[in-house]
């Protein structure tokens, strides 16, 4: 006999009650025996979610009822009777269950942010308006110019427009190219939605011969050829998205884990295009009939430089290791003529002096 | 021991108890910190499995441990909330959210000009504040009609726009008077809250205006009248320093003596910010009524509170989330303690509500979602 409390679910009063084990359910019945109910084991559901009293119970058919016993003993007793009840061995295999699946599901899940993203953003970027295009390559262009001078020698100037229109007929884009040199000891280049390419004087002065420059204006022009940087922004939009759906906004460690993995899908995606780059280069170069050894040299100082790539390097760089770059490039084979006269190399290599 | 003293005291008593004696009642709060940190823990490593994906169980179970520790008479609440219904919920937000704020990207990329830039920028703000605060109504009024005491539902009327417009203007309307609507936008929140708030059938009443809480208001306002006085008395001394310094004059103790300026406007300022909290949350428990029940929090001060929350804030941030369950017992313990329920009622006569009934349910339950 236990005492207990019992709720009708229709109303907030609270009936004492007295409780019984019976064979096959348990037997509840009030003081005067006005109230009488017979509750069966099977149909029993445990309320509460703690192991602190009273103990609550409810019944599977009729969810509102709820019966409430203090005495612990009860509760040892019950699980007796009712084993099913006992829910700690199956929420131990419940939470394993979870856990793996998790963890499965969130490796289905990373796989697909990195090989079907790419997929879907190469056309969206494509069917973009080149208006838009155009908007976001001047904004680009600007920013990057911006307070410097653009190297403006007419000689040099002629032999580079010389060199783009040979490179831009090879690369069969319809709109045209436009390529600014500008005055800044920076060793780098950049392609910009619309057409925009940006050389630094500083990446002129590493050049040891034109067919470098066509290479790399070449790889530049691959870039916007294949709108890399609007799939770039279409991917990292739908990352963010994604993510935060997933790992939620509200939580320390899911904006770590969506911050960190943004980073990495980002750079991921990055070397792909790069490596996408550099193959439409020397199709270009190819088309040009330049040779393509100058690529091959260029990569090859490139190793020297930077030394071999280690295994954590490699995933933290936005460009496929040197060595590779040089492999692919020398296993293209690109032959062909030089890009332009020694003399002409001299005068484009002067487009910065006034 | 409680439960065994009120097996007792039952048996005293007729057998169908439905009136309570005039008294007080106990609310307490019974949750180990070792259990919530074994519901924490898994909810941990479930987390970092599914990416954050289980954020929405993790939460449901947290809630229905804390709600079955938080008891009434010793008769606990119940949470019967699921994980599929936060998850739910959220995948509807995300359904608003997501061409919208594509729309309003794309919109902002396309129209080139500053001023639009501007106007976007602003309706961006507003579009996400209104969501917000509206999302935190439907918020509370989900994990309300998901709480039950003695089998029976609570149940929060009102539609979650009306309370983002009313929080909306009342922070113009403060904005307005230099803050003197505080108190009264203060009041009307918690009317809402409160008016709207039902158990069963049964509604909660709230007797309180904002008249009440100007006084201690007031002191607060003024302290900060004061501060914002010394701050510029102190700049202002700092100029003339410079213009000392050049004169050659020692400066490092007008300095010194500058700050002191600055330093107990401060101290008071923070000291009248939580005598006025306690003040307010005393109105709010003391203004409160359910049919024969009544609330008070009369013991509340300001210093509890603050060694409350700075409490919490220094666990919070020196453990980076790792005293989370500390926080929150430590909480559910100090709020159980304060809050004191006096009267008795006639609980028979307490009916469970229709699902689904009450005005505007329709469209509203779209945003049956909960963020918070």
């Amino acid at each position: 006999m236990y005492d207990g409390w019992f709720n009708d679910g229709r109303t907030a009063a609270r009936h004492v009650v007295i409780v019984n084990f019976a064979r096959h359910g348990l037997d509840i019945r009030d003081r005067d025996d006005s109230l009488a109910m017979f509750w069966p084991y099977a149909d029993l559901r445990l309320v509460d979610a703690t192991r602190a009293a009273p103990l609550r119970l409810a019944r599977r058919l009729d969810p509102a009822p709820r019966l409430s016993v203090a005495d612990p003993v009860f509760r040892k007793l019950l699980f007796e009777h009712a084993p099913a009840l006992d829910l700690r061995r199956s929420a131990i295999m419940r939470g394993t269950g979870t856990f793996l699946g998790g963890i499965a599901g969130a490796c289905l899940f990373v796989a697909a942010l990195w090989y079907a993203l790419p997929l879907l953003a190469k056309p969206i970027a494509m069917m973009l308006p080149d208006a838009f295009e155009e908007r976001l390559g001047l904004q680009v262009f600007e920013a990057l110019t911006a307070g410097a001078q653009v190297c403006e020698q007419p000689e040099g100037r002629e032999v580079l427009d010389r060199l783009v229109d040979r490179l831009a007929t090879a690369a069969r884009h319809p709109e045209a190219f436009a390529v600014e040199v500008v005055n800044r000891p920076i060793a780098n280049a950049f392609a910009a939605p619309g057409g925009y390419i940006v050389v630094f004087a500083g990446f002129v002065a590493k050049m040891e011969s034109a067919d470098e420059l066509a290479g790399v204006l070449a790889h530049e022009m691959g870039h916007i050829v294949h709108r890399h940087t609007s799939q770039a922004l279409v991917r990292q939009f739908a990352v963010a998205a994604i993510l935060t759906i997933v790992t939620g906004n509200d939580w320390g460690f899911g904006r770590v884990a969506s911050g960190l993995g943004r980073i990495f899908l980002d750079l991921g995606h990055s070397r792909e295009d790069e490596a996408e780059a550099d193959a439409t280069a020397l199709d270009i170069l190819k088309a040009a009939r330049i040779d393509g050894a100058g690529e091959v040299r260029l990569f090859a100082r490139l190793e020297n430089e930077q030394g071999p790539t280690s295994g954590f390097d490699r995933y933290l760089s936005t460009h496929p290791p040197a060595e590779e770059r040089r492999a692919a490039a020398e296993r293209a084979d690109v032959t062909g003529g030089p890009a332009m006269t020694s003399a002409e190399w001299a005068a484009l290599k002067a487009i910065c002096d006034d | 021991m409680q439960t065994a003293l009120r097996a007792e005291e039952i048996l005293l008593r007729p057998s169908h108890e439905t009136v309570m004696r005039p008294e007080s009642h106990a609310i307490d709060y019974v949750g180990g910190t070792r259990a919530l940190y074994g519901i924490w823990v898994v909810n941990l490593l479930l987390s970092i499995a599914t990416l954050g994906f289980y954020r929405f169980w993790a939460k449901t179970r947290t809630r229905r441990f804390v709600w079955s520790c938080t008891r009434v008479d010793g008769e606990p609440f119940e949470y019967i909330g699921t994980g599929k219904e936060l998850l739910l919920g959220f995948l509807k937000i995300v359904a608003v959210l997501a061409p919208l704020s594509i729309a309003l990207q794309i919109g902002a990329l396309l129209i080139d000009s500053e001023e639009a830039d501007r106007v976007v920028t602003a309706l961006q703000s507003l579009v996400v504040a209104t969501l917000v605060l509206a999302g935190s109504y439907a918020a509370r009024r989900y994990r309300m009609s998901r709480t039950l005491w003695r089998g029976i539902r609570f149940r929060q009327s009102g539609s979650p726009w009306r309370y983002a417009a009313l929080m909306l203007t009342g922070v113009v309307l403060t904005i307005a008077t230099l803050g003197l609507y505080l108190p009264f936008f203060q009041a009307g929140l918690a009317r809402y809250d409160m008016a709207n708030l039902h158990f069963g059938t049964a509604p909660f009443r709230f007797h309180g205006s904002g008249r009440m809480l100007l006084k201690p208001f007031l002191r607060l306002w003024l302290m900060v009248t004061v501060l914002i006085a010394a701050v510029w008395a102190f700049g202002h001394g700092l100029f003339l320093i410079d213009e000392l310094y050049e004169s050659g004059r020692a400066t490092d103790v007008v300095e010194v003596g500058l700050a002191l300026l600055v330093i107990p406007p401060t101290i008071q300022v923070v000291v009248e910010f939580f005598a006025y909290q306690a003040a307010f949350q005393r109105f709010r428990a003391a203004n409160t009524s359910f049919e024969g029940l009544s609330f008070s929090m009369l013991e509340l001060s300001g210093g509890q509170l603050f060694r409350l929350y700075a409490g919490n804030l220094l666990m919070a941030i020196l453990s980076v989330g790792l005293l989370s369950p500390v926080v929150i017992g430590r909480s559910m313990r100090f709020w159980t303690r304060h809050l004191r329920m006096v009267g008795s009622t006639e609980f028979a006569s307490i009916v469970q509500a229709e699902r689904g009934a009450g005005a505007g349910e329709g469209l509203a339950s779209f945003f049956d979602v909960d963020l918070g």
